[in-house]
């Protein structure tokens, strides 16, 4: 091996934590982390010269802790690698989410959209309303534009999907952006006509699915008194068979009935065919606030489910069963790869409004869902505008996307412009507004800082420990393929 | 009235940041890692439920003090004044009458080492801050004016 280059040595930027058994975490501006005992941080941090670090200048140079006389390549470098990682911000807003109804034909004890009875048609998109949405949508700068239909349930007002999917398509004939499309949807209806639309146009589905039976008609509850569980299996079904065998993913929304049940629910989801499962914590909004006493649990409590059931996956995984946790694999993908990750709920600045955002079935844009759910509940502090009234520029230039964007980078925010986790993590500041009344938040005590920061604890403590097996699952997650062999077959 | 001095793995700023921007010399053995001095703070238990942090003024900055202290707003009413001319005295009152008394004095107690720590990242700032502005305004410079800086 070369030796280290003479001069003088200069520190770049990084930030670090203290870990148990005496080991500080190192990470620098782009997410590359090394990690170092106590005795080599402190030789680390009094070095002058590349001698006086020994056998650790390489692995620290290697990863731009430090430069010496290369300092303007290290620079810009690590400019280039934090451009790539921010290639989301470049693009702007790629998700654009059209509540098309708000009536839904369930209601759910944890909704967040607060949703309506079926009933209630004057809470229905209109035509002239969907017009507009896909103008604006197609005003926006991105290269690529996914378009998710949400409600209430969404299906309900099927002719506005249609609509919209047939309007986009024929701008994007000249317009030639990447073009996506997916219904959020309970799975309570399934016609002949939708899958013959949504397979002719390439069009998936999001779901949810609370577990077994029990579980699911617990808080999923159907107004018509029937059980949700045995619709949504029967649908589930039916869209496999008659669009694509992939066309639907879910997500579980973890109660306090549910939480010490993971591992059942798991094993649900592998029977019914998925891949992957997306363990999601209760959200602060709409029905789920009214009836947090008996549906919420501490933060601390879903950290510790989260990592037991993560345990639980990663164990499948080394069984030969492929099945990722959605939340993690992005996070890892965030850790491990040099590439751009941009995720609405954990980007800074956030991604309320530049990488997401959504039309209300009456033209009122918001930039979160939270932000539309936040107004079903009386305060419109985030409305930035309506397609009836306002162009593109007005809504996604106006005072509120502004102040978001300015006020949610989290190398500024208290406790966040400290934290080694920071070039993974990000800000929610409409979730802030929520729990604390101000859109720049608090962190101690946060359930949103708890819960990150337990998962990213958690993730490095694996990436520490460095199995290769582990590490295996993990990477086969990032390329979404199974392990080749299963990592303890003839062991 | 109980008095504990802290005893810390950790040593003083000054060895940690090692650098220019010290105020006081690196003294011979110190590191992040290595010896303990007495200045870097003084934990009193006051009552049941109050504390006393005091560190020395000369050797960590007001924003370090603010930084550690602020995480502990959950658990504690904070406050933080100037005592005499050399020294921070933080005031941690416990929000509800403490279940396990040994939480909240451990607590009391690991702010000293977080400012410490506070003040070796804001030392670690003043190293490098001005390399990360540079990193940050290339990463986010159009590129059509990087590409034009170049030529």
């Amino acid at each position: 091996m070369s030796k280290p280059c003479d001069g003088a040595l200069t520190l770049l930027p990084f930030h670090f934590r203290k870990l148990n058994g005496k080991r500080v975490l190192l990470v620098n501006l782009c997410g590359e982390y090394l990690l170092l005992d106590e005795g080599d941080f402190s030789r680390l941090l009094k070095a002058q010269t590349p001698d006086d670090l020994g056998g650790l200048y390489f692995p620290l140079k290697g990863r731009h802790f430090i430069a010496d006389k290369d300092l303007d390549l290290s620079v810009n470098l690590l400019g280039v690698k934090m451009r790539s990682k921010r290639a989301y911000m470049r693009d702007f807003t790629a998700l654009h989410m059209v509540v098309v109804t708000a009536r839904c034909s369930c209601i759910c004890d944890y909704c967040q959209a607060s949703s309506s009875d079926p009933g209630a048609r004057n809470l229905d998109m209109t035509t002239e309303v969907a017009e507009k949405v896909v103008d604006v949508i197609f005003d926006s700068p991105s290269p690529g534009v996914k378009i998710e239909f949400q409600g209430g349930e969404p299906t309900l007002n099927w002719p506005i999907i249609e609509f919209i999917v047939k309007r986009a398509l024929k701008i994007n004939r000249k317009k030639k952006k990447l073009l996506d499309f997916v219904i959020c949807s309970n799975l309570m209806n399934a016609e002949e006509k939708w899958a013959k639309f949504c397979r002719e146009n390439k069009i998936s589905f999001s779901t949810s699915l609370d577990g077994p039976k029990e579980y699911h008609n617990l808080h999923r509850k159907c107004r018509d008194g029937g059980s949700s569980h045995d619709r949504f299996v029967k649908n589930l079904e039916f869209y496999r068979k008659n669009i694509h065998s992939r066309a639907c993913s879910a997500l579980l929304t973890i109660t306090r009935d549910n939480i010490a049940h993971l591992h059942e629910i798991i094993d649900y989801y592998l029977d019914m065919g998925f891949r992957s499962i997306f363990l999601r914590a209760l959200n602060p909004y709409g029905f789920a606030i009214k009836n947090r006493d008996h549906l919420g649990y501490d933060a601390h409590e879903f950290v510790r489910a989260y990592r037991d059931a993560l345990e639980y996956i990663i164990e499948l995984n080394l069984r030969g069963v492929y099945f990722s946790e959605l939340y993690a694999e992005f996070l890892l993908m965030r850790i491990l790869t040099p590439f751009s990750t941009g995720f609405v709920d954990l980007q800074s600045p956030a991604g309320a409004g530049i990488s997401g955002a959504v039309y209300d079935y009456n033209g009122e844009v918001y930039p979160a869902d939270e932000g539309r759910m936040l107004a079903r509940m009386g305060d419109k502090r985030f409305l930035m505008g309506n397609v009836l009234h306002n162009a593109h520029r007005e809504i996604f230039g106006g005072p509120v996307l502004r102040e978001l964007v300015r006020e949610s980078c989290v190398e500024m925010l208290p406790m966040c412009a400290q934290c080694v986790y920071q070039p993974y993590c990000g800000a929610d500041p409409v979730r802030y507004y929520v729990e604390r009344g101000d859109i720049r938040g608090r962190r101690p005590g946060s359930e949103f800082c708890i819960k990150n920061m337990g998962i990213l604890d958690y993730l490095f403590e694996k990436l520490i420990e460095n199995d290769d097996r582990v590490m295996d699952v993990f990477w086969s997650w990032i390329q979404r393929e199974g392990l080749r062999c299963a990592p303890d077959e003839g062991k | 009235m109980e008095i504990t001095i802290l005893v810390t793995a950790l040593t003083a700023l000054t060895g940690a940041a090692g650098n220019e921007a010290s105020s006081l010399p690196l003294r011979e053995g110190q590191g992040y890692s290595g010896g303990y001095s007495e200045e870097m703070g003084i934990v009193e238990k006051l009552s049941s439920d109050l504390y006393r942090v005091e560190v020395s003024s000369l050797l960590y900055e007001r924003e370090a003090v603010f930084t550690a202290a602020h995480r502990l707003n959950e658990l504690f009413y904070v406050k933080v004044e100037p005592r005499g001319e050399d020294s921070f005295a933080v005031l941690l009152q416990c929000r509800e009458a403490p279940q396990n008394s040994l939480d909240a004095e451990k607590a009391a107690h690991e702010l000293v080492n977080d400012i410490l720590e506070e003040q070796v990242r804001l030392d670690l700032v003043k190293r490098t801050g001005a390399l990360r502005e540079i990193i940050y305004q290339h990463a986010f410079i159009p590129l059509e004016e990087q590409k034009a800086a170049h030529e």
